[in-house]
């Protein structure tokens, strides 16, 4: 029978190596993360090593130096020329670890800032306004559904704690008069 | 997409204990290698293109391919050799070799295909 493997490592247990040297293979294998993901992606655009070259304005063996570097040994400057060459954008995150309530304002800040980057990206030319609008229809309705999604899990967990008969909405730990809410928003 | 990696159900194991043992760096960047064989197929890229972009991998017909421990580009010659199957996405591992055994490990490279109904 063929022997399926998970990983690489499962392939080096085979191989008759002690713990030690095993321990060195994985952390060998695991050393190369980062060159590894630049060898994929100028796979992935299709390019030799003698092109990549070309394009980053530096010699074959520059490029095959960095795509066998361990991730110690790569710059963040080597790593965003790679990228640009290859027509990526290279952001480094940084923060401390955040909850899933902080992750999901985060997010919404920052959906915020590009909505109202696209809003400014407004041209007075019918396709583009079209197209503007096309897009906006159809956020919106992923937005509604979101909306809906968290009204509908709210609901559920407020009935769990008394008996509702309508759906109950808090905005900032203030319950909303979710009838009087209904006919101030309601669409015209 | 997820490349599985198999050991072929007739991988010759008394060859791989004899080149484990006495290449552990070699070996360390032959498998180091197949991880980024693995991770490219797994970025969508075929087979065919891999082969063409990524500078360790060997065109060895009938789809057999075989991947070297570069770099050193000298010094021992370790090859894996390898059977992407496409249709099942799953790396085929046939046979761990040096130089000298070159000739019977890419025979028997290609009897596995055979038998397998890729050939």
């Amino acid at each position: 029978m063929a022997e399926a493997l998970n990983t690489i490592s499962d392939l080096a247990k085979g191989l008759g190596f002690g713990e030690k040297s095993l321990h060195a293979i994985e952390k060998h294998v695991q050393d190369r993360s980062t060159s590894r993901m630049l060898a994929v992606l100028r796979a992935k655009a299709d390019l030799s090593q003698k092109e990549m070259a070309t394009k980053m304005g530096v010699s074959q063996s520059a490029v095959s130096k960095l795509e066998n570097a361990t991730n110690d040994c790569i710059s963040f400057a080597e790593a965003g020329r790679y990228f640009a060459a290859l027509g990526y954008e290279m952001t480094v995150h940084v923060s401390r670890p955040k909850t899933i309530v902080e992750r999901i304002k985060g997010a919404y800040i920052h959906l915020t800032k590009l909505v109202e980057d696209f809003q400014g990206c407004r041209r007075n030319d019918p396709d583009i306004l079209l197209g503007m609008a096309k897009f906006e229809t159809e956020a919106a309705k992923n937005m509604i559904n979101l909306a809906s999604m968290l009204i509908d899990s709210s609901s559920s967990k407020l009935a769990q704690v008394e008996v509702l008969t309508e759906p109950r909405i808090l905005v900032d730990d203030q319950e909303l008069d979710y009838s009087s809410a209904s006919r101030e928003h309601a669409l015209v | 997409m997820v490349w599985e990696i198999v050991k072929a159900d007739i991988y010759p194991g008394n060859r791989e204990k004899k080149f484990g043992k006495s290449y552990e760096g070699p070996l360390a960047n032959t498998l180091a290698n197949l991880a980024t064989y693995q991770a490219t197929l797994a970025s969508g890229v075929k087979p065919e293109q891999a082969k063409r972009n990524l500078p360790f991998v060997h065109e060895e017909k009938q789809g057999l391919v075989a991947i070297d421990q570069r770099p050193p580009v000298k010094g021992v010659q370790l090859r894996l050799y390898l059977f992407p199957c496409e249709a099942c996405a799953k790396i085929f591992v046939v046979a761990l070799g040096d130089k000298s055994s070159q000739g019977d490990d890419i025979k028997f490279g290609h009897r596995f295909i055979k038998e397998h109904g890729h050939g």
